[in-house]
């Protein structure tokens, strides 16, 4: 299982379409994608008619008392499913700095989905934060959109 | 899924029964998919729980093999002609999962079908899709086939399980719908006048102990010579090897049937069929032990330690030579109308058998002949000792033949457990000395073998002594077998099992 996060540290850059598109193309493309909207403006689960809303919040999610894959949602598309968003993401960076080794804490929780999932995806919000810094050591691929001074988009990745 | 009431189902119905909590949306234009199931003859799919189905549209041929427990692997291939091996598909997960299931054993077309299919999503209010709903209309071809019947699969999307379960809810207590009691394939199956497992190599009959005894005799007779003849086709199309081995086996339980229970029969019976069924017997044995070298070949090469599988390729075309010429005969002789004469004259013979006014009763001749041939084994067997000739092995194992015949027969008069772990320790002891005499027949055929292909100057040298170090791995099979006799025969008549015996035959007249 591979993962891939879509992160900026500004926000309007296009991340969550990067994301949502790549998903949906690998899927089409034959792979089984989860894409987890980590991000609590919930844009990416919106785009996909699922609604923002976990039972337990983040908190339940994050600590472990409820299971990734009880809050996984089947999309509109074949093999692509949805970790949806919940408004209590916002306070993701207080629920992982509580949890022991907060920056491995989201690889943890997605190891049990390795057998089920050829791909990842993880929608981020924008900032600096500790998430950023787990979503950082979590993926083994960031693609970062970037706002260029022209107003084109370019992509940069790093491994 | 789900079967309209009348036989049909429709959008509307549907589209009715889930408003106003749900609307549908058409997935795509209906379209028409021919399918074709396969299986081996004797079902090894279906027992599994397993199916495999053959669609076809235009632009598609998909093969898709799915478990009662949900699993599904698909693979697409053209141009596969059936009957045909696992084999025939192309690599992948799905044909190492066939293979196993299907192990040598062909695959064939059980039933055919056309179906409309159509597809429709079922929405909520934000109009994302929480179930598919997969409406078929199937078509058995054939004459007299049912009218088509309307099929509605459910299928839930992750996360939308409670909502799924309102929908089959309100299908079938508004819309009217029933759960469908069979598969799409028993269907095709029905229409066809065909079930699923409607053969089996195995003795299935349900006899009663009060039963007059020539009854019981004649309907184990007439089911071996169904058993017989189904395995004809197969036999001379050669379909697959196991075709041969059914026949075969289905030739010797008569041989011995007619052996230890003739007498049951009317006068003479035993007498006129006993050297026919001897000479189908034996017409069949020269391509099974072929075959037997045959479906062995790969797994003694894979054992060669000096010789390579190269080196003993000659040795596998002239097996496969051989088998040609003594398949012809064979072939022959299934077509002759000695052959015809004989099934024909058989079952008018054993249409005949009007039951006796007085004679034994089933439960009586089944506990006296199991407890002789049980003598037949027991005795001899104990007088086996480390020096004994391989003849005394091979005689102690056709009298186990014999037991366990019987005991196959009459399976149906019998408690169940103390059957099974009866046939449990006979079987331990047949496959020993199982393993010992094919070891022996084996080897001897290799020396013929051997012989027969030193004439031939195109076979190098180097081929015949890799067929030297094939008689080696025999020579050490045949010795460990011989070496777990004692062990096994020890098991047999332990007194655990004689007791078992002894319940098997109560009543029995020595």
């Amino acid at each position: 299982m591979k993962i891939l996060a879509s992160y900026n540290i500004k926000g309007g850059v296009g991340k969550t379409a990067t994301a949502v598109n790549i998903a949906h193309l690998a899927a089409r493309d034959g792979r089984r994608v989860l894409l987890w909207d980590l991000d609590p403006q919930a844009a990416a689960s919106f785009l996909l008619r699922v609604r923002p809303r976990v039972k337990g919040g983040g908190a339940a999610l994050i600590k472990g008392s409820r299971d990734l894959d009880a809050a996984i949602k089947g999309t509109d598309f074949e093999r692509l499913d949805l970790l949806p968003a919940d408004f209590t993401y916002r306070n993701l960076d207080l629920i992982l700095d509580a949890t022991k080794k907060p920056t491995q804490r989201l690889a943890r929780l997605l190891r049990p989905l390795a057998a089920e999932y050829d791909l990842v995806v993880l929608d981020c919000p924008p900032g600096i934060s500790l998430l950023s810094e787990s979503v950082r050591l979590t993926s083994c691929r960031n693609s970062s959109p970037a706002s260029m001074g022209t107003g084109r988009r370019c992509w940069r990745s790093a491994p | 899924m789900l079967t309209g009431e009348d036989g049909r189902s429709s959008v509307d119905v549907v589209r009715a029964g889930l408003a106003p909590r749900f609307s549908l949306a058409l997935s795509g234009r209906s379209r028409t998919l021919r399918q074709t199931w396969l299986d081996t003859f004797d079902w090894r799919l279906y027992q599994a729980r397993f199916t495999l189905e053959h669609r076809t549209a235009s632009g598609l041929s998909d093969y898709l093999l799915s478990s009662g427990n949900g699993e599904q692997l698909t693979v697409s291939a053209r141009s596969v002609r059936w009957p045909g091996m696992a084999g025939a598909l192309p690599p992948g997960p799905l044909r190492d999962r066939l293979a196993g299931l299907a192990w040598v054993r062909a695959l064939l077309p059980v039933a055919r079908a056309t179906s409309t299919v159509r597809q429709l999503r079922v929405l909520n209010d934000d109009l994302k899709t929480i179930a598919l709903l997969t409406v078929t209309q199937l078509a058995v071809p054939g004459p007299g086939a049912a009218p088509p019947q309307a099929r509605l699969l459910v299928t839930a999307i992750r996360g939308y399980q409670a909502q799924t379960g309102w929908i089959i809810r309100a299908l079938t207590e508004t819309a009217g719908l029933v759960p469908a009691t069979c598969s799409a394939l028993e269907t095709a199956l029905a229409a066809a006048g065909r079930r699923p497992g409607d053969y089996t190599g195995k003795v299935d009959l349900q006899l009663t102990a009060a039963m007059p005894a020539r009854r019981a005799v004649t309907e184990v007779l007439l089911q071996l010579a169904d058993t017989l003849q189904a395995n004809v086709p197969g036999t001379i199309r050669d379909t697959d090897t196991e075709f041969l081995h059914d026949l075969r086996v289905a030739v010797r339980r008569t041989r011995s049937a007619l052996k230890l229970c003739g007498d049951a029969l009317t006068a003479g019976t035993q007498q006129r069929y006993a050297g026919e069924f001897k000479w189908l017997g034996d017409i069949t044995t020269p391509v099974r032990d072929l075959d037997v070298y045959l479906l062995g070949y790969d797994q003694s090469a894979d054992g060669l330690l000096a010789a390579t599988a190269a080196e003993l390729a000659p040795f596998h075309a002239h097996l496969c030579r051989q088998r040609e010429t003594e398949r012809a005969a064979l072939v022959r002789a299934l077509r002759s109308r000695r052959f015809a004469g004989l099934m024909a004259a058989w079952r008018r013979d054993l249409g005949s058998q009007a039951a006796p006014r007085r004679g034994p009763a089933a439960g009586q001749l089944a506990a006296g002949r199991i407890h002789r041939a049980y003598r037949r084994v027991l005795g001899p067997g104990s007088r086996i000792g480390p020096g004994s000739p391989p003849e005394s092995l091979h005689d102690l194992r056709k009298r186990c033949k014999e037991l366990r015949y019987l005991l196959e027969f009459f399976a149906s008069l019998h408690d169940p457990a103390i059957h099974r772990q009866a046939v449990r320790d006979l079987k331990g002891l047949q496959d020993c000395l199982g393993e010992y005499q094919d070891c022996q027949v084996q080897l001897h055929e290799l020396r013929m073998f051997a012989r027969q292909m030193r004439t031939d100057r195109r076979v190098p040298a180097t081929a015949l002594l890799a067929m030297g170090e094939l008689a080696g791995q025999l020579g050490q099979r045949e010795t460990e077998a011989r070496s777990e006799f004692a062990g096994r025969f020890a098991d047999f008549a332990s007194a655990a099992n004689q007791q078992r015996f002894q319940a098997l035959t109560a009543g029995a007249r020595a």
